[in-house]
C-alpha cells in the first residue's frame, strides 16, 4: 500500500490548514478544478477537497482543509510526516477553461485554496483576472501573496471592513457591475454553497453573466454510485463527483443543497462528535519533558 | 433598624454589607454585568456594571460597591449606557466579534440557527455558546451596532492537549469567573491570570497542563465562561438542546443534582444547575461522561434470546416472547436453584421489584456485588438473574439458565440465555436512595434506544406472566406508593471513586475518560504515589 506523507502542514488562518502531501501519481495527472477523496483512518468518512496545487516534478498535492467535523478535526490534529489512510484521485471532470477575455474570480473562506489552481490556469489561458478575496476579518485572509502573483486585480472583502471593502463577494460584483459598468465576460467562484448561491442570484438578474461554482457537496465514493452528491441541475438529477463538481451556478438548485442536502446528516455528524478523544498531547508532552530531565 | 437607599428614583431596603448591585438585582432593577455573579465574589473586571451616585464622583461599579443608608443611585442615565457602549465596544475588538456588525447577521442567524461545527470561533455562527452568550444579550440590550475601534484577533493557539477541555482564549474577555470559580469558591487555583498588560491571559503556573497544574477537572470554570471560551470537548457543536431536564446523577450515591440537555432525543451535554454551578465540586465522570456513556453504539436495543440454528447465536425477539420464554424456564427449577443479582446502580422502584421478586421465587438473599455472586454459586444455583455482567458468570459450575438485564454488551464472555435490554438513569424517570437514606428524584431526559424498557417494567411483566401476586403496576407512581408503605431495602452505596456503571467500566465506553485515567495514573507514577489511586 503506498503512503500518503504529510511533507508540509500549517494553519495558516484559524481553522484553515494547508497541507503538503506526497501523492506522485495525483501530482502527475491531475487538471485544475479537480478533486480527491481523502481519508484519515481506516474508520474515518472520506471527504472531497479540492486541489489547489500540485507539482509533477516533486510529487506534491497541496489542499486546504477547514477544521469542522470529526474528519476534519483528525486532520488538524495530524502533524508533518504522519500518513493519510487512503487519497483517492484526481476525480471529477476538469473545470471549464478557455480563453474569455475578463474573468473574476472569487473564493471565500475554505475556497480561496480551490479557486488557486483555476486562477493560475486561466491566467495562463491569457485572461484578464481579477481575484475578489473574502474573509471575515483581515487575519482570516490567507494565500494572498501566490494570489497577487497571478492576477491583474485583487480586491479584499472582509464582513468587518478591516480589510479593503467591507462586505461579500456579491456586494463587489454588483458594484463593478451596475456601477462601474465594467464588463465581465466570466466568473469562476468557490466557497460555501450560501455564497455561491447569492452570487449566482446576482449575475443572473444582472443580464446573465455567465457564473461557474464548484459545489460543496456531501460525497462517499466519489465515482457516482452512491448518490451522497446528488443535486438538481437544470431539473435533472447530477452527481458533483462525476458530472461535476464545476457546473453552471444559475441552473443549480442551491436551496436544495443547502437546506436539504448538505444538512441531511447533521445529527450524526455533530454525535460522532460526542465521543471523539484525540491522543493526550499534554501526557505526551510531560513525558518528553521528564524523560529529558531524566537523561541530563 | 431597617436601612434605605433609593435607586431609581425607587425606595428600596437592604442590609448591611451587601453591594450595590445585589440590592438592585433583589429590587428587580436591572444591572448589566459580564463578570459578577452571584456565587463568586466581586472583582468588577468587566466595569459594565457602573452607577451613578448622586454627589459622588465618577461612575463607580456597583458590584464592589458596598450600600449606604440615604444613597442615590442611577442606574441606566444616557451617559451611563453611552460609557456602557463604549466599554462593551472595547471588549468586543478584543473577542471575534465580526458577526455581530457583518450585515447578513439576519439571514445568517437563520440559515445558522442551530448546531454548528468548527475547531475553533472564528465568529458567532461557528459559536457553540451563541444561544448563551452573555455579550451577544449585551450587544442586544445596549443597541450596539458598530464597533468603533478594529478588532483584533489574538491569534493564541487553541489549547486542547488536556482530556475534556478545550480552552480558546482568543474568546476570553479576561472576566476572571473561571479563575474565581477553582481559586476563591472550590479552592485548587489550578488557573490563574498570567502575564501582564495587553499580554494577560488565564493560564497555569508556568504554563504547565492543566493535567499537571492541580485541576479536578470539574468543569467550573465552563460552567461560569460568559463566552464560549472554555468547551468540554464532546459536548459542543448541539446548539440550542430541544430540552433542559434537572435530574439526579447515579454514577455514585452522592446525589448530585445536575442539568441533562437533550438534542435529537440523546443526552449532549450534562452541567450543574445555573445556581450550583459554582458552589458544589463535581466529579469528572457526571460532569463529563454521561453523554457518551448513554450514548454508545452498542447500547443493547432489543430483547434476544439464544437459540441453536447452526451455531449457537442470539436472535432478536418481541419482550411477550422472551418473557413467556423466560416464564416457562423459571418454572422449572426449585427456589433454591435460582439466584438474583443486583446492581447498586439501579433505581429504587427496580430494586424493590426485584427482591420482591426475589422473595416469591428464590430461597436466597438477593446479592449487590461479585463477592455474593461468589456465595451464591458456592451453594449451588442453577439459574441466575443477573442485572449486570461480570467476568464470573463463566466461573458458576452448575450454570443452567442465565438471564443477562444490561444497557451494553458484555465486555465478557458472553454466555446468557436471554438478554433483556433496559434503560440507563436518563431514560427513565425514578427515585434513588443516595448517602444517609435520602431520597433523590430521577426525571426522564430521552427515550431508550429500541425497546429497551425500564428494570422495574421488566420485572413486573415478567412476574406477571409467571402468575405471581403484587407485581401489578400501572405507573412508576402507583409503585413509589407501594415502597413508601413497605420497609426500606439496605441497598449498598456505590463509593464516589467507582468508575463502573451496571457492571460496565466507564473507561470502556467514555475514550475521554480512559485518556485521563491513564494520564493521571502515569503522573501519579512519577510523583511516587499508587498507581491505582486516581483522586476525582
Amino acid at each position: 500500500m503506498s503512503e500518503f506523507r504529510i511533507v508540509e502542514k500549517e494553519e495558516c488562518v484559524p481553522n484553515i490548514h494547508k497541507l503538503v502531501v506526497s501523492v506522485p501519481k495525483i501530482a502527475q495527472k491531475t487538471q485544475p478544478g479537480q478533486f480527491i477523496l481523502v481519508m484519515v483512518d481506516e474508520k474515518s468518512e472520506r471527504i472531497p477537497l479540492t486541489l489547489a496545487d500540485w507539482d509533477p516534478d516533486t510529487g506534491t498535492i497541496v489542499f486546504f482543509v477547514q477544521e469542522l467535523g470529526l474528519s476534519t478535526t483528525k486532520m488538524a490534529y495530524m502533524e508533518v510526516s504522519d500518513s493519510f489512510y487512503s487519497i483517492v484521485g484526481p476525480l471529477g471532470e476538469p473545470a471549464h477553461l478557455k480563453k474569455f477575455g475578463s474573468v473574476v474570480v472569487a473564493g471565500g473562506c475554505f475556497g480561496l485554496g480551490g479557486i488557486y489552481s483555476i486562477a493560475k490556469e486561466l491566467k495562463g489561458l491569457g485572461n484578464h483576472i481579477i481575484s475578489i478575496l473574502e474573509a471575515k476579518n483581515e487575519s482570516l485572509l490567507y494565500y494572498e501573496e501566490e494570489f497577487q502573483e497571478i492576477s491583474d486585480e485583487i480586491i479584499f472583502v472582509t464582513s468587518d471592513g478591516s480589510r479593503g471593502i467591507k462586505g461579500h463577494v456579491y456586494d463587489v460584483l454588483e458594484d463593478m457591475i451596475s456601477i462601474q459598468k465594467r464588463k465581465i465576460d466570466h466568473i469562476k467562484v468557490i466557497g460555501c454553497n450560501v455564497m455561491m448561491s447569492k452570487v449566482a442570484k446576482l449575475t443572473k438578474e444582472l443580464g446573465n453573466i455567465p457564473t461557474y461554482a464548484t459545489v460543496s457537496s456531501i460525497m462517499v465514493d466519489g465515482t457516482g454510485m452512491c448518490g451522497a452528491c446528488r443535486l438538481t441541475y437544470d431539473g435533472k438529477t447530477r452527481f458533483a463527483c462525476v458530472d461535476g463538481p464545476e457546473f453552471d451556478a444559475h441552473k443549480v438548485d442551491w436551496d436544495e443543497l443547502i437546506g436539504v442536502r448538505n444538512t441531511a446528516y447533521i445529527r450524526e455528524e455533530s454525535l460522532s462528535l460526542q465521543n471523539f478523544s484525540p491522543q493526550c498531547r499534554s501526557l505526551t508532552k510531560f513525558l518528553e519533558k521528564n524523560s529529558e530531565k531524566e537523561s541530563v | 433598624m431597617t436601612k434605605w437607599m433609593n435607586i431609581n428614583g425607587k425606595r428600596v431596603v437592604f442590609e448591611e454589607g451587601e453591594t450595590v448591585l445585589e440590592v438592585a438585582t433583589k429590587a428587580g432593577i436591572y444591572i448589566p454585568t459580564l463578570c459578577a455573579r452571584p456565587d463568586l465574589p466581586s472583582i468588577g473586571a468587566c466595569r459594565l456594571c457602573i452607577v451613578d451616585i448622586e454627589g459622588g464622583r465618577g461612575y463607580p461599579n456597583s458590584c464592589t460597591l458596598p450600600a449606604r443608608e440615604g444613597m442615590v443611585v442611577r442606574t441606566a442615565t444616557p451617559d451611563l449606557q453611552a460609557v456602557r457602549r463604549n466599554i462593551l465596544q472595547l471588549i468586543l475588538a478584543e473577542h471575534p466579534s465580526y458577526c455581530l456588525v457583518c450585515k447578513e447577521q439576519n439571514d445568517c442567524a437563520k440559515l445558522r440557527h442551530g448546531e454548528y461545527k468548527a475547531g475553533r470561533v472564528i465568529g458567532c455562527y461557528t459559536c457553540s455558546h451563541k444561544e448563551l452568550c452573555e455579550i451577544r444579550k449585551l450587544v442586544e440590550y445596549l443597541r450596539v451596532k458598530e464597533i468603533r475601534f478594529p478588532i483584533l484577533y489574538k491569534d493564541l493557539p487553541l489549547e486542547r492537549d488536556d482530556p475534556f477541555l478545550v480552552r480558546d482564549y482568543n474568546l476570553c474577555i479576561l472576566c476572571a469567573r473561571c479563575i474565581r470559580a477553582c481559586q476563591d469558591v472550590l479552592g485548587y487555583s489550578a488557573i490563574s491570570l498570567t502575564k501582564r498588560g495587553h499580554d494577560t491571559k488565564v493560564g497555569t503556573l508556568l504554563e504547565v497542563s492543566h493535567l499537571e497544574s492541580g485541576c479536578v477537572f470539574c468543569g467550573h470554570c465552563i460552567d461560569v465562561c460568559p463566552t464560549g471560551a472554555l468547551t468540554a470537548r464532546g459536548s459542543s457543536w448541539f446548539g440550542t438542546p430541544d430540552r433542559s431536564v434537572t435530574t439526579t446523577c447515579v454514577l455514585c450515591s452522592h446525589g448530585c443534582q445536575m442539568v441533562a440537555d437533550a438534542r435529537w432525543n440523546k443526552v449532549v451535554n450534562v452541567h450543574p444547575p445555573y445556581e450550583l454551578s459554582a458552589r458544589r465540586e463535581y466529579c469528572v465522570k457526571g460532569r463529563f461522561c454521561i453523554p457518551a456513556l448513554m450514548n454508545g453504539r452498542e447500547r443493547l436495543k432489543y430483547p434476544t434470546i439464544k437459540r441453536k440454528i447452526i451455531q449457537e447465536e442470539h436472535f432478536p425477539v418481541s419482550w411477550d416472547e422472551v418473557f413467556t420464554y423466560t416464564a416457562e424456564k423459571l418454572k422449572q427449577y426449585k427456589p433454591e436453584e435460582i439466584g438474583i443479582l443486583i446492581s447498586p446502580s439501579l433505581l429504587d422502584e427496580a430494586i424493590f421489584l426485584l427482591s420482591r421478586f426475589a422473595k416469591k421465587i428464590s430461597n436466597h438473599n438477593i446479592v449487590y456485588d461479585d463477592e455474593g455472586l461468589k456465595d451464591l454459586a458456592s451453594r449451588g444455583i442453577k439459574v441466575l438473574f443477573a442485572t449486570y455482567s461480570t467476568k464470573l458468570f463463566t466461573e458458576i459450575k452448575d450454570l443452567d439458565f442465565l438471564i443477562l438485564q444490561d444497557i451494553y454488551e458484555s465486555p465478557y464472555p458472553n454466555i446468557a440465555d436471554v438478554i433483556f435490554p433496559t434503560t440507563t438513569f436518563t431514560e427513565e424517570s425514578g427515585t434513588k436512595t443516595g448517602d444517609d437514606f435520602i431520597k433523590y428524584e430521577i426525571n426522564k431526559v430521552v427515550d431508550p434506544p429500541g425497546d429497551a424498557l425500564p428494570s422495574w417494567m421488566i420485572v413486573s411483566r415478567l412476574a406477571q406472566i409467571m402468575g405471581l401476586e403484587g407485581f401489578s403496576f400501572d405507573s412508576v407512581i402507583n409503585l413509589q406508593d407501594e415502597i413508601s408503605r413497605n420497609d426500606p431495602i439496605n441497598v449498598p452505596l456505590v463509593p464516589k471513586e467507582s468508575f463502573e456503571y451496571m457492571g460496565i467500566p466507564i473507561s470502556n465506553k467514555v475514550s475521554e475518560l480512559e485518556l485521563y485515567l491513564d494520564a493521571k495514573r502515569v503522573l501519579n507514577k512519577s510523583k511516587g504515589e499508587s498507581m491505582l489511586d486516581v483522586r476525582i
